[in-house]
């Protein structure tokens, strides 16, 4: 039998192998995909709570992510057929004018380690085309990253234009270097992540909060 | 490696910058009987002094790891209308002023951008740090905005006595910056970002520098006045960004000769690592055999000084530089010998 606590520890250690083989086994066996990605969003949930104790660092929570990603990739056929949606889907990007990428993409890792379905629009992200987005995809989260003070200030457009939109089931999660709550909340955002770590729970508490 | 027989490497001290963060628990901070936090330093006068944070200096909830923004504390501080305050904020940038200066930087950088969101407060902020720093020490200010007009006010305000201050960057999407030196008569360093994209290698960081190095020239600003920022991103996420970076410089020392300086902010390459210190003074002994002659960095950290002693056949040495150049992608070799205590 596929052993999925080994499936598990195969993420947390970044062992792309061994989290495939062991989901291929599951798949074969014809285990329930929900209780095979249970295991794996166990493992991402352990290394974002390592990463913020500084447990761990960048490089092995990428790594981890990589394994989770090409064993979600051998699940993804069975979770489709079982018609089998991540509950939530994010809309993600860095604002306007700021070609940072390194925060964001790794907010976009944590969330899909944490099963939230991840559209990435890129760098450069105009307030109009994270609202097409977000309807075009029906996302129930917006993150907005920045790392210059000069760009930061244009997240207001983006939550001003989410919420013009009427897209009032869309919570706004901002983050960034320059970034604090006191600037978030200023602006209206709905959550503040200070690492891609706390950006998983910054995404579910404004979820519940809503 | 040889070292390059160039001058002394150019220190850009990038410590006097309102991101830099101290935590509460951290030895930087101490509670005052009030319970708020405060940042300790000693005054021209050798005096203890305490720097009471404000608390929009203050970021995270309450406990150790709260950060503390030390450098917008005290220009916070400064600015305000406690005149005990404003004289703390002015004493405590200083004091860093100074330990920087005998640390052996040749430029002070001053960042204040994050200070506040509107234009006008950074301007105003610019102005401040420029007259409460200028006259601590002997050593040159390089002005760092992403905004010209920041620069603008700090330049209006600078009386140079140690010289023209360095302007902290023109960009192929910031061209009003180079206008800005060539009028001035300011050193520039000339950021290789490009104008819609980051640059994906070491080819194109080599392309948006020479873009600028041409604009530049045109507009008479000669290649000793120009410092070539090629670009440096933390290998934590891409292992391959050592190398763009060393390669580009290379490349750029091999195309334009010695008179034109390259640099770059050399501590970002260690971003999301433990041993900092370690791999930014590996990576900086990496970048001057490349040929860079400057560098952004914390001298107070990495004396290049020490730097040029260090012993390139140690092993931290050498699983520091297999890191910082792609041979031990994702620093798996390094991590685990940073946990079994094999680094220094």
């Amino acid at each position: 039998m596929a052993d999925l606590a080994a499936l598990t520890a195969a993420i947390e250690a970044g062992d792309r192998a061994t989290a495939v083989r062991i989901t291929r086994e599951a798949v074969e066996e014809g285990l329930d995909p929900r209780t095979v990605l249970g295991a794996m969003t166990v493992a991402m949930e352990v290394i974002g709570a390592k990463f913020q104790c500084q447990e761990i660092y960048v490089p092995e929570m990428l790594i981890s992510a990589r394994a989770m990603k090409e064993a979600t990739a051998v699940l993804e056929p069975v979770l489709v057929k079982a018609g089998i949606r991540p509950e939530h889907t994010a809309v993600l990007g860095t604002i306007k004018g700021d070609l940072h990428d390194i925060g964001k993409n790794l907010v976009g890792m944590m969330w899909k380690g944490a099963n939230i379905e991840v559209i990435d629009l890129g760098t450069n992200v105009t307030p109009e085309r994270f609202v097409e987005a977000a309807k075009e995809h029906g996302a129930t989260i917006v993150g907005i990253s920045a790392l210059l003070t000069t760009t930061m200030v244009g997240m207001k457009d983006v939550v001003t234009a989410i919420r013009a939109a009427n897209l009032a089931d869309v919570k706004v999660i901002v983050g960034g270097a320059p970034l604090t709550q006191d600037f978030a909340d200023m602006i209206g955002a709905d959550g503040y992540a200070s690492d891609a770590a706390s950006a998983v729970e910054a995404a579910r508490k404004a979820i519940r909060g809503g | 490696m040889t070292r390059m027989p160039r001058g002394p490497f150019i220190v850009i001290g990038e410590n006097i910058h309102a991101t830099r963060v101290v935590l509460r628990g951290g030895q930087r901070v101490v509670t005052l009987p009030d319970g708020r936090p405060a940042l300790p330093f000693t005054d021209e006068a050798d005096v203890e002094r305490l720097l009471p944070v404000p608390d929009a200096a203050l970021d995270g909830l309450e406990g150790p790891k709260q950060k503390v923004k030390h450098v917008k504390a005290a220009v916070l501080a400064g600015m305000g209308s406690d005149i005990d305050a404003v004289e703390l904020g002015r004493g405590y940038v200083r004091a860093m002023a100074r330990r920087q200066a005998a640390a052996g930087a040749h430029f002070l950088d001053l960042n204040v951008d994050e200070v506040t969101t509107d234009v006008e407060g950074r301007i105003a902020a610019m102005r401040w740090i420029v007259g409460a720093v200028e006259d601590a020490t002997d050593v040159a200010l390089a002005l760092d905005s992403s905004s010209a007009g920041v620069l603008r006010a700090g330049l209006a305000t600078a009386s140079r006595r140690a010289g023209a201050p360095l302007l902290n960057s023109a960009a192929l999407d910031r061209m009003d910056v180079l206008d800005l030196a060539a009028a001035e008569g300011c050193a520039v360093v000339l950021s290789a970002t490009g104008a819609g994209s980051m640059p994906a290698n070491s080819d194109e960081r080599v392309a948006n520098a020479r873009a600028l190095i041409d604009a530049a020239t045109t507009r008479g600003v000669g290649l000793g006045s120009l410092h070539v920022d090629s670009l440096v991103l933390p290998v934590a996420v891409d292992p391959e960004v050592g190398g763009y970076f060393l390669d580009a410089v290379r490349a750029l020392r091999a195309a334009f000769g010695a008179e034109l300086h390259l640099t770059g902010g050399l501590s970002n390459v260690s971003y999301g690592l433990p041993a900092r210190k370690l791999l930014n003074d590996v990576f900086i002994d990496l970048a001057i055999a490349a040929g860079a002659d400057s560098g952004i960095i914390d001298p107070l950290a990495n004396d290049p000084r020490r730097i040029a002693g260090l012993d390139r056949g140690a092993r931290p040495y050498q699983l520091a530089a297999d890191l910082l150049t792609g041979a031990d992608p994702y620093g798996g070799e390094f991590l685990r010998a940073f946990r079994a205590g094999e680094l220094g």
